[in-house]
């Protein structure tokens, strides 16, 4: 199954290239059968700065995080390759501090661009080990930093690269098929990375980290995945400015390029593939547009003096249009063949929900946890069976969110020890949990809301090996597979996050306020609906609600918690009647005539 | 190594250290209480050195530039706020940050039109320009100026943000946006007082810069901005104190650099100190004074 | 006359409706109580009141203004305010400065300082910790600072959002003694609290929310001897309507 899956889905991915590929291989046909130089320096200008916007899209679509540095690894691409195939006696009286065994190479292009993808990528992988571990603002600040860093390298390394002076004399290879090429290589790598499993699971971290987490997914690795490729499609983009223009300064890869660089990513839509290129043709029609009008011109009698900038005021303008109006872009999440022939939503026949084998126990000893001078969760024990529901109530504030955090490695207990079938699990952090078996959800609802309902059940799918579409059809979600998380309804949205724990196949599940937000009858649905889980699967449920109507109806055991201390545990008639719980929720004194049970 | 050429490198870092720790306290004001990274700060401190320019060369006095250049940067400031950031307020921060990416663009290429894509000359009066000996110790009397100048701006703000109702009310609204609207905090006056005390900052610094370089042009303000960027995020995001001592920090290592570096290693002065600033948060992702992400709820 | 009036207001997150279309009036200088179980929408009620929630819908009339849809500073200057739940004093301002922050919308700022010394009067142990940073004070500390802060705003109605929220018992007490203080002051109070009895103790009427609608309602008295509301609490099969 695992490897027909994986032909499917390149076999997807491959299609989605395929949308954006054609067009641009008309364009390339057209070109180089037309022959005209302006127009071939556009095009391959285009070309060149498609790659390089797709590249960077890689980090910046997936991991959501701006990136103003990727430039700089153009830069080093650029005079990497420079340096790597300029003639050696070029080397002697230009470069004089250049090492030996670069004073005498001479290289083709496509070896060259090897060395580019690997040199870059050595240093992507190193400078990827600071960035990654960073995250929103502070990232997007680091990677400005860094291409200050690489930009006064470059200009300090004079005897390597002829400091602020032009670098000329680099082999001009670059035509329309080379750079048509690179750009559809970068298109469908950023296809497949985007749909791969790493790629994925970025886009999960990108929508919400804690989910992510919480599904078993590490944000930081995956983060530095793909600012090593996204790097080096940026640097191959790099050598192709190199080799088409042959003539190379620190500056050409410095603010300009990078500003009209985003401005593409960002007009188009940075979280998609087709954004990317979308973004890359509007700007590049905008740029020559303007760059006309910067020359200055004639209307009749009338001359139009030149304007010195106007591009920049034009990307600039064309910025804040998109942040005012579409801040996710054009094309805002969705790929273009998404858009342009959705995909239907195959009936699938609702799959066996995964099975929980042997028997386990997730148990809490004496756990406790303060923050400042209160104690939050205080010398707690608590037991969790595989195959049984137990409910955690208690008034707000009495614990409960943190105690959930603290069993499911968000938060650090600061007293007593977590084990998870006998193995000791207090330290473990989120990721670790979810991976060795347990699932949770959120009191308020955390899905990965950009990425469709289907996404949503796959990232956690593909770490369990179950396969996404029958769960979904067992949830009742299968209609709205292809819609975004975000547009479903309150109830679907409940339902999916279940799944999306259920997919991990864990043995003990946690909800955190299920029923929050529910009328009468829906509270009813779901309860049936959590009893036919733990009949079928033998998971072990633990329920936090304040719908106490649905605990006391569906739990075997309830455990009652106020100030941060068990104060009550039990079957649900008991704790129901016991006069600490009902002090506890009521009030001091409150006895209430003998309600009846049965209404 | 000399104690005077120590304390010769002590001045310089503290002088270059406090422009920046100015520039970097505005920054973190602004961002403490709308999350937004104002990448167009540079160009608030650039069009702050074009008033000074300007009442020196219609012939006025350089203190009168002075006032000039801050009462710019103010304006700029808060003109920048309102037609630029209010209308996307509670945009997510990338949102924010690229819509102020945008406007830096646009401004320098206004600067670039409206006045000279080529730096500026600044006459600076000779009395500015001289030094003083202290036994065998140079103080220049800018930098020292500076250095007094910014002591007295961050003394200052201590005692605007301790002691008055509006400089208490933007560390509250600094602290819960939310909670200080419900004491009857306007929320567009206390964020245009925060890029006013922003602008002011840019102002001062601005001014310094402009003195000890004799020139402005369209993208002064680039450089010093960037790295009060990185001193913001070194200290901690969000947290004021954090952005001074980063300013500071990063002045030391610069001027530490600058004075101890080997001669062929001069050139990769920027890139290495920018370099090891960024270091400092692979030990501390959330910055020297930042607070851990956990929380009760 | 009744100091402020909700007619059919509705508050919807996104797709969830947290509140159902409900009314309320709260008398001028009466203490009111919205009780009710945790995710009843009591806190999403208030918070649409101040100008917090952003889905709301229907008609709020503070002393027969219309004042659905304002900027929660406009509100606060026309007089009501609210303590929000879980306190939220600025941490890392002292007692005292809390307490100026409180008065930055006031107009009438030469009585100011007697106010703030009937404050202190009020709430001695905010004069002693006045040096103090408020994220140093105890719960029940803050929970004073934040109810001194609401009457410093010079607020004549007040929406006080769980005041006993993760309180000792005793500390309770002197929470509830000061809410009454309050009242007898002139203050007009609206209470959402859990705490159900203490809640009846002082109030004059309440209000019981279930699931967004309000689902039983009347004199504090009447409420206090009701079955029904162990009920709404306690997750019992509802009898046919108290």
């Amino acid at each position: 199954m695992a490897a027909s899956t994986h032909a499917a889905r390149a076999a997807r991915d491959l299609r989605g290239a395929a949308f954006l590929v054609a067009p641009l291989a008309l364009v390339a046909i057209a070109t180089a059968a037309a022959g005209d130089p302006a127009w071939t320096q556009t095009v391959v200008n285009f070309f060149v700065a498609l790659t390089a916007v797709v590249g960077i899209g890689i980090y910046v679509g997936n991991a959501g995080i701006v990136s103003f540095g990727h430039t700089c690894f153009m830069a080093l691409g650029g005079y990497l390759s420079a340096i790597l195939t300029v003639a050696p006696n070029f080397k002697a009286g230009n470069l004089p501090g250049l090492p030996a065994f670069l004073a005498v190479v001479e290289l083709p292009l496509p070896l060259s661009l090897a060395f580019v993808v690997l040199g870059v990528g050595l240093v992507a992988g190193l400078t990827g080990m600071v960035i990654a571990r960073l995250d929103g603002a502070a990232a997007s600040i680091a990677t400005l930093g860094l291409l200050v860093i690489v930009y006064n390298v470059l200009i300090g390394a004079r005897e390597i690269t002829r400091g602020s002076q032009a670098f000329y004399g680099i082999p001009i290879t670059v035509g329309v098929w080379t750079a048509f090429a690179a750009a559809a290589v970068a298109i469908v790598l950023a296809r497949v990375f985007r749909g791969s499993s790493i790629g994925l699971e970025l886009r999960a971290t990108r929508e919400d980290e804690p989910a992510a987490g919480a599904v078993g997914v590490r944000a930081v690795p995956r983060r530095w995945s793909s600012w090593l490729l996204s790097a080096m499609v940026a640097a191959v983009a790099g050598a192709l400015y190199a080799h088409f223009l042959g003539v190379i300064t620190p500056k050409a890869f410095y603010f300009h390029l990078t500003f009209a660089l985003l401005a593409m990513l960002i007009v188009g839509g940075m979280a998609s593939v087709s954004g990317a290129v979308a973004g890359a043709v509007l700007v590049t029609v905008l740029i020559e547009a303007l760059r006309r009008l910067e020359e200055g011109f004639a209307i009749g009698s009338l001359a139009v003096p030149p304007v010195f900038g106007l591009t920049v005021v034009g990307l600039g303008l064309a910025i804040l249009l998109v942040m005012y109006r579409r801040p996710q872009g054009l094309l805002g999440f969705a790929e273009i063949e998404e858009l342009v022939a959705p995909a239907a939503s195959p009936h699938v026949a609702p799959g066996p929900l995964p099975r929980v084998e042997a028997a386990g126990a997730l148990v809490a000893e004496g756990i406790g946890r303060s923050f400042g001078g209160l104690r939050a969760v205080d010398g707690v024990d608590l037991r969790l069976a595989t195959g049984e529901i137990v409910g955690l109530i208690g008034p707000n504030g009495a614990g409960k969110s943190t105690l959930l955090g603290l069993i499911s490695g968000v938060l650090r207990p600061d007293a007593g020890r977590v084990t998870l079938d006998g193995v000791d699990a207090t330290d473990w952090p989120a990721w670790r949990m979810a991976r060795r078996g347990l699932g949770r959800t959120f009191q308020n609802i955390r899905l990965f809301r950009n990425l469709s309902v289907h996404e949503n059940v796959e990232v956690a799918a593909r770490r369990s090996g179950l396969d996404a579409g029958p769960l979904l059809a067992q949830f009742g979600l299968d209609a709205l597979a292809h819609r975004p998380a975000g547009t479903l309804a309150y109830g679907p949205q409940r339902r999916l996050e279940i799944a999306r724990a259920v997919a991990l196949a864990p043995r003990f599940l946690l909800l955190d306020e299920p029923a929050a937000g529910m009328n009468e009858t829906e509270s009813d649905a779901l309860l049936d609906d959590l009893r036919r889980l733990r009949d079928e699967t033998g998971i072990g449920l633990l329920v936090i609600d304040h719908d106490l109507r649905l605990i006391m109806r569906l739990c075997d055991r309830v455990v009652v918690l106020d100030r941060g201390q068990v104060i009550a545990e039990g079957p649900p008639a008991v704790v129901q009647k016991d006069p600490a719980v009902i002090e506890a929720y009521l009030g001091r004194a409150h006895r209430p005539t003998e309600p009846n049970s049965e209404g | 190594m000399t104690i005077e050429l120590l304390l010769q490198q002590v001045l310089n870092a503290l002088s270059l250290g406090g422009t920046y720790a100015l520039l970097a306290l505005g920054l973190a004001i602004v961002f403490s209480m709308m999350g937004l990274i104002n990448f167009a700060h540079g160009e608030i401190m650039s069009g702050a050195g074009y008033g000074l320019w300007f009442v020196i060369l219609v012939g006025l006095p350089f203190g009168l530039g002075i006032v000039a250049a801050v009462v710019t940067g103010l304006a700029i400031a808060v003109a920048m706020e309102k037609i630029a950031f209010r209308p996307v307020r509670s945009a997510s921060p990338a949102a924010l940050l690229l819509t102020s990416f945008a406007v830096s663009g646009i401004m320098q290429v206004l600067f670039q039109n409206l006045i000279s894509p080529k730096g500026r000359p600044v006459a600076v009066p000779d009395v500015l320009t001289g030094s003083w000996t202290l036994g065998t110790l140079h103080v220049g009397t800018i930098q020292a100026l500076s250095i007094i100048v910014t002591l007295a701006l961050l003394a200052g703000l201590t005692v605007f943000f301790r002691r008055t109702r509006m400089g208490i009310a933007m560390r509250a609204a600094a602290s819960d946006f939310d909670v200080a609207r419900l004491m009857g905090i306007r929320a567009n006056a206390v964020i245009a007082a925060a890029f006013g005390v922003s602008g002011v900052l840019a102002g001062a610094a601005a001014t310094f810069w402009v003195a000890q370089r004799g020139s402005v042009d369209p993208l002064m303000g680039f450089l010093p901005v960037l790295k009060a960027f990185i001193a913001v995020i070194v200290g901690g995001l969000g947290r004021l104190e954090g952005a001074v001592a980063g300013g500071f920090l990063l002045g030391f290592i610069e001027i530490g650099l600058r004075a101890f570096l080997p001669d062929d290693l001069v050139a990769y002065r920027e890139a290495l100190t920018l370099a090891l600033v960024i270091l400092i948060l692979v030990l501390r992702p959330r910055g020297l004074m930042g607070r851990a992400r956990e929380s009760v709820r | 006359m009744s100091a402020l009036v909700v007619q059919d207001l509705g508050v919807a997150y996104g797709s969830v409706q947290a509140v159902r279309g409900i009314d309320i009036s709260v008398e001028r200088g009466g203490l009111v109580a919205l009780l009710g179980p945790n995710g009843a929408g009591k806190s999403s009620t208030l918070r649409a009141l101040m100008g917090w929630a952003r889905g709301a819908s229907g008609r709020v009339a503070f002393d027969g203004e219309d004042i659905l849809g304002w900027p929660p500073e406009r509100i606060v200057r026309r007089g009501m305010t609210m303590v929000p739940e879980g306190r939220r004093v600025f941490a890392d301002l002292t007692v005292d400065e809390n307490l100026v922050v409180a008065t930055v919308g006031r107009r009438d700022r030469a009585t100011i300082a007697a106010d703030r010394d009937q404050v202190f009067a009020l709430f001695p142990v905010l004069y002693e910790r006045r040096g103090q940073k408020a994220g140093s004070l105890s719960g029940g500390e803050q929970q004073q600072l934040a109810l001194a802060r609401a009457l410093l705003s010079a607020a004549r109605l007040l929406l006080l959002d769980e005041p006993s929220l993760g309180l000792a018992p005793k500390v309770v007490d002197t929470i509830f003694e000061r809410i009454v203080d309050l009242k007898r002051r002139g203050l007009t109070l609206l209470l959402v609290e859990q705490n159900v009895d203490r809640a009846l103790d002082i109030a004059d009427h309440a209000y019981v929310l279930a699931n967004g609608a309000i689902v039983m309602s009347g004199p504090a008295a009447e409420l206090r001897r009701s079955a029904g509301l162990a009920q709404a609490y306690l997750g019992l099969e509802r009898e046919s309507a108290a």
